[in-house]
């Protein structure tokens, strides 16, 4: 029992440095909620910033608190909140539903105006049925045949026959011009019908009755039993002030009195009462950023600048995987009865919509509507006699008169142009204000922003490691880096593995330990400016193990955590490993190549570039650093070129073979800056274009 | 057994921390086994189907050293949430649904079709039958009634199953909807690890298990509170985190550590290429031409020796760690959480700038060295003025000490003008060079009834070569004014009194051979 309980200590002992900060769904459901009361509005031209405030006792430990039904008009990355005598932990904001929809009455809607189709679309069936009946009557003439064509014809001359026929046409169109005049009457029923369903349906359809909010999470830990103060300030969308003034101008004593005032405007979906109201003229559209005035310069159209190219480029290998927001399962359900609402609310707006414009298909002809509505309350009126023949062949006449009429009726055009206010283009119109890029600095932020590129699109680096790494802090030695252990020349090494496995015969791959040891490695930073201003860290190991390292994958884990993978070649014992950690932005890196363009000599004119390198290395760590730079110098390819070192501040070092590059090795402070300048020049006969690789 | 029950129960198979990088997360999960025989075996399951398993790897936390961690995928088919299997079988049905009527609706159309082909040959045969002497009108009648009941009666029948396959497609949609918010696959999988250890004793033994997941990010965000009542201005940096993560499973009741390391970036510097050169003689019309430089330098990094205040800073050599002081829940739903890092007070230097070359405006801006202990990645600050807030500023990475500098916004009552004064090129008589002259008088206008002071910021050009000569006239060009040879960048620092104009005119000229194009 003593055992259990001292097991208990232990683990809360373990844990007692770590308060939990748990916001699980049930968490946040079981916090306490408290309302924070506006209290304060700054309007700014096209938004607002709104600040609630509040207090609360809460006794010392961590707490979890809940401020519910902010609108869903804000824009959640402006929530802020100040906490005083508290430590604020954790804010979660969280788009949360906070009453039942009213879909019972946008389905009923819904139901009604599908009923209205239904009827709707019988009535046109039946009046399209109709006009081609009355299409086929109109059109029946008797056809006249040729005899000879025809000699069995069975026509022959009836007169009574005839009469018949043509009553039996007549009477039938009759039949058929009333029937069209009755859907007609019915069809304006149903116009009618659909102006009160839409009437109905439009505070539906308004979205800002949306019933969706945002809730505030805070977690917070006090020291003490303490009242806290809580000032939450968030922006909202669809609000604004424009000021207005009455001017008064008394012409008997000449003075001119101007009362200003503010609109303001605001569709928030809250109401802000007994606030502080303040204006601010302050447009976040139209913040702009201090422009960055770059140096100026002139040149030849051919003048070359040394710019710099990888030798062997990092492989491409993709990051992963940008994350996609994904719901939580717990709000799932609400989330699928808002997104139902939302569907239904689009389906009655359409149907809506769709109703309308079918309806619209149809003339009205409100004359005879009319008259057919009145008659079919006038209970002793005879059908026949209310609308004389003639009089509705021409009123159906009109009505395609109208319509035909009404398709002539041009649209009103709404212009989206506004007035422009004063345009920054007018200004980068003058003609020196339009610099071209310098091909160096142009191809070095495209080298910087490609690798960005590149990196965004590559993750874990698998990179081949020398066999000897260039560690300028430990002395050379140099083996064979091609060396493979499988081809070792007699060289056989056995490697017992530790303990007993069991390797099942699934054709994957089971990871056996084999060794563990422990190496000094020293680190230092490398940095290649031309290519990129970043510096990166890179550990350097002797093999001490008494034993060859093999050829294989290497996880590299730095300070515990997987950092990059990558590739070790066979490395005998005492030879160097290279470890690359990863890049340091706390250490800083410009670099910038002027050349000057100058003619040398009498009889034999050349012309001359001198190229000015300068490079500052700024250590914004707090500690010193060791750090190695690379730059180069070009190699001529010609005689006729003579490239010329002229000068270094700082003492630099090549390695054998070095094919123009060089390199620095600089101790620099914590918080200090060195400069290297290099200077070398590019001769060439005058008038020669030269160019690079 | 009940001490091992109670262990199992605190630390069985559970996630202990995390360390989120910009683009993944890795995390850590502890797990008890009882050691037998020398051996202990620690089974960690559900790891997401996403883990990279290369980067499985373990510790052990009592005595005892591991041998080695084996992995497997497991298939749960079963493990379909329930909701989803519901929402499947709805969606079936209604897929089958949607073909039955689908099916009636083309044939209904094709009746249709043969009704109109009937019409038209009803109508042909009444005009021939017309000419007939015998009485036919009762079967026209007939005709006409029954072309009309048919069609009415197709029609009908046509509409009601348009009606029924927009509602079938609109509840499919539904389905998809609801299927996609509950990321349902075909099969759901997992990772499961074993971790064999050897061991002494027969007690229990703890073991961690590391590994690395996508889908998991954080993002900085900073706000600058820019007090410019106080006589020096006193500037607030609050820095705060945004973490996100969509790995497959919650980080329950976890530590988490934010890593400052950019992935993106590469582990290792590269090596320059030899440059050689190459050249031929040229006979091409010398042209000269116009270009910008970015010859800005770095000034003096500065030494902050100081830690955050709501989480704790550790250098990982190439990158920091900012533990967050507490455990916490991040979900895998994707969705942003907001952590509050540190707040950073420093003073800064507020500048009026006008840059007339670039803008017509004047910029109030501030002047500040990064008073964090840690860099500032690359992101959005958002600005508050006065607790006004007035905009984004979108900066790149900043190292802790290095200065930055903000635009507060431009004054609208500070007004500039920028005229050419002279545009002109002549060709020299006597020599052989042309000459281009150009003048600017940059007028500022204080609308305020406060006295401003602005800096102005102008360029004028710098040769690269010595056949094109720039030279600033020091008699033309007014003002008391700085020039920066190396940047080309001429300085005037005006203060001007409520209401009060001033101007100043910067004249310069360039020389280049009269055989030159000047582009």
């Amino acid at each position: 029992m003593r055992s259990i309980l001292l097991t208990l200590l232990l683990i809360s002992a373990a844990h007692a440095d770590v308060p939990n900060v748990t916001l699980s769904p049930d968490n946040i459901a079981q916090s306490p909620t408290i309302s924070a009361d506006i209290h304060r509005v700054v309007v700014y031209g096209d938004r607002a910033v709104v600040h609630r405030t509040t207090d609360a006792k809460l006794t010392n430990g961590v707490h979890t608190l809940r401020l519910p039904n902010l609108p869903s008009t804000i824009d959640p990355s402006s929530i802020r909140i100040d906490v005083t005598n508290a430590a604020l932990l954790k804010m979660d904001t969280r788009l949360v539903d906070t009453a039942e929809y009213l879909i019972d009455e946008v389905n009923t809607l819904i139901e009604k105006m599908k009923v209205l189709d239904q009827d709707l679309q019988k009535l046109l069936i039946r009046r399209q049925t109709l006009a081609k009946e009355k299409n086929i009557l109109q059109s029946a003439t008797p056809k006249i045949k040729k005899k000879q064509e025809h000699p069995d014809s069975i026509v022959q001359y009836n007169l009574q026959i005839w009469k018949q026929n043509w009553t039996f046409i007549g009477d039938k169109l009759d039949t058929v011009n009333k029937e069209l005049l009755e859907v007609d009457a019915l069809l304006e029923d149903k116009r009618i019908l659909l102006n009160n369903l839409q009437a109905q349906s439009r505070p539906l359809l308004n979205k800002n009755t949306s019933k969706t909010s945002y809730e505030v999470v805070i977690v917070v830990e006090l020291s003490r039993t303490a009242n806290i103060d809580l000032n939450l300030q968030y922006t909202v969308n669809g609000a604004g002030w424009v000021p207005t003034y009455n001017v008064h101008y008394n012409s008997q004593t000449d003075q001119t009195r101007i009362e200003s005032a503010a609109m303001v405007m605001q569709n928030s979906g809250e109401n802000w009462s007994g606030v502080a109201l303040e204006l601010a003229t302050s447009n976040r559209a139209t913040y702009q950023s201090l422009p960055n005035l770059l140096t100026w310069t002139l040149g030849e159209k051919n003048e070359y600048i040394p710019v710099a190219r990888s030798a062997k480029s990092r492989p491409n290998v993709p990051l992963y995987p940008p994350l996609t927001a994904q719901t939580a399962k717990a709000d799932f359900d609400k989330i699928s009865e808002r997104v139902l609402y939302e569907t239904k609310r689009d389906e009655l707006g359409t149907l809506s919509t769709f109703l309308q414009q079918k309806i619209s298909t149809v003339p009205t002809n409100s004359v005879i509507a009319q008259k057919l509505l009145e008659e079919r309350t006038a209970t002793t009126r005879q059908a026949s006699n209310a609308v004389p023949q003639s009089a509705l062949f021409q009123a159906i006449g009109d009505a395609g008169q109208i319509d035909r009429a009404l398709e002539g009726i041009p649209q009103t055009q709404y212009s989206a142009r506004t007035e422009v206010d004063f345009s920054m283009d007018s200004i980068f119109m003058e003609g020196e204000m339009v610099a071209k890029e310098a091909p160096l600095r142009s191809a070095r932020r495209g080298s910087r922003n490609t690798t960005a590129t590149i990196g965004a699109q590559s993750q874990v680096a698998t990179i081949p490691l020398s066999l000897e790494a260039s560690n300028f802090y430990a002395p050379i030695r140099h083996h064979n880096t091609t060396f493979n252990i499988s081809e070792a020349q007699g060289l056989n090494l056995l490697w017992k593995a530790p303990g007993k496995f069991t390797i099942p015969s699934d054709g994957q791959r089971h990871k056996v330990p084999l060794q563990s040891q422990s190496f000094d490695a020293i680190s230092f930073y490398e940095a290649t400016p031309s290519l990129e201003e970043v510096a990166y860290l890179k550990g350097t190991v002797e093999n001490t193990s008494g034993l060859p390292i093999l050829q294989g994958n290497a996880n590299i884990f730095l300070n515990g955590h997987y950092t990059v993978q990558s590739r070790l070649n066979t490395t005998k014992e005492g030879g160097l490993l290279e470890l690359p950690l990863g890049a340091d932005e706390n250490i800083r890196i410009k670099r910038n190549i002027t050349p000057l363009q100058r003619k040398e000599g009498l009889l034999k004119q050349q012309d001359i570039t001198d190229y000015t390198i300068t490079i500052e290395v700024g250590n914004y760590k707090q500690k010193p650093i060791s750090i190695r730079i690379l730059d180069q110098l070009p190699i001529a390819q010609m005689d006729e070129i003579t490239i010329e070192f002229l000068d270094s501040s700082h003492t630099y070092q090549q390695q054998k073979n070095h094919q123009g590059v060089l390199y620095w090795d600089l101790n620099i402070p914590a918080g200090q800056t060195e400069t290297i300048v290099l200077k070398y020049s590019i001769a060439r006969p005058t008038d020669w274009k030269i160019w690079g690789n | 057994m009940l001490l091992i029950t109670l262990l199992n129960w605190t630390y069985a198979d559970t996630i202990d921390s995390v360390l989120v990088f910009t683009d993944r997360a890795e995390i850590t999960r502890q797990n008890t086994a009882p050691c037998s025989n020398n051996t202990a075996e620690f089974t960690f399951t559900k790891l997401p189907s996403t883990t990279d398993t290369k980067t499985l790897r373990s510790e052990m936390l009592s005595d005892g050293s591991i041998v080695g961690v084996r992995h497997r995928t497991v298939i749960h088919d079963t493990s379909i949430d329930e909701r989803a299997r519901v929402l499947l079988e709805k969606r079936d049905e209604l897929t089958k649904d949607l073909r039955i009527k689908t099916n009636k609706e083309k044939a209904l159309s094709k009746e249709l079709k043969l009704l109109e082909q009937y019409e038209k040959h009803f109508a042909e045969s009444l005009k021939i039958e017309l000419n007939a002497t015998t009485d036919l009108r009762k079967k026209w009648g007939a005709g006409l009634q029954m072309l009309r009941s048919e069609k009415l009666k197709v029609n009908d029948a046509k509409h009601e199953i348009s009606v029924d396959l927009a509602d079938i497609q609109l509840q499919i949609g539904l389905v998809d909807d609801q299927l996609n918010r509950l990321n349902v696959q075909p099969t759901q999988q997992s990772i499961e690890a074993t971790v064999l250890t050897q061991c002494t004793g027969t007690g229990t033994v703890q073991a961690t298990l590391h590994y690395v997941v996508p889908s998991a990010s954080w993002t900085p965000e900073s706000d600058l509170f820019v007090d410019s009542d106080a006589d020096n201005v006193n500037i607030k940096l609050q820095v705060s985190a945004q973490i996100r993560q969509a790995t497959g499973e919650d980080w329950s009741n976890a530590k988490i550590t934010l890593s400052t390391a950019q992935p993106n970036l590469g582990a290792y510097a590269l090596y320059p290429a030899p440059i050689r050169i190459k050249g031929n003689p040229n006979q091409e019309q010398k042209v000269m031409v116009q270009s910008t430089e970015d010859r800005s330098s770095l000034g003096n990094a500065g030494i902050v020796s100081r830690g955050a205040t709501s989480v704790t800073i550790d250098d990982n050599g190439q990158s920091m760690q900012l533990s967050l002081p507490h455990r916490t829940t991040i979900l895998s739903n994707g969705q942003p959480h907001w952590v509050p890092i540190d707040v950073v007070q420093t003073e800064g230097v507020v500048q009026n700038i006008s840059i007339p070359r670039a803008t017509p405006y004047v910029f109030e801006t501030v002047r500040f060295t990064n008073p964090a202990a840690y860099s500032l990645l690359s992101g959005t600050m958002h600005l508050y003025k006065d607790d006004v807030y007035i905009g984004d500023h979108r900066h790149s990475t900043t190292a802790p000490g290095e200065q930055m500098e903000i635009s507060l916004g431009t004054l609208a009552h500070i007004r500039v003008e920028r005229n050419t004064l002279t545009d002109k090129r002549k060709t020299k008589v006597l020599g052989k060079s042309q000459q281009v002259t150009r003048a600017y008088a940059i007028s500022i206008q204080n609308n305020s009834n406060e006295s401003e002071s602005v800096q102005i910021r102008e360029a004028i050009p710098l040769s690269k070569n010595d056949d094109i000569q720039v030279t600033l006239s020091k008699e033309e060009t007014t003002g008391i004014y700085d020039f920066d040879q190396y940047k080309g960048f001429v300085r005037w620092s005006i203060d001007l009194e409520p209401g009060k104009r001033e101007t100043v005119e910067l004249l310069y000229h360039i020389s280049v051979p009269s055989d030159w194009e000047i582009n």
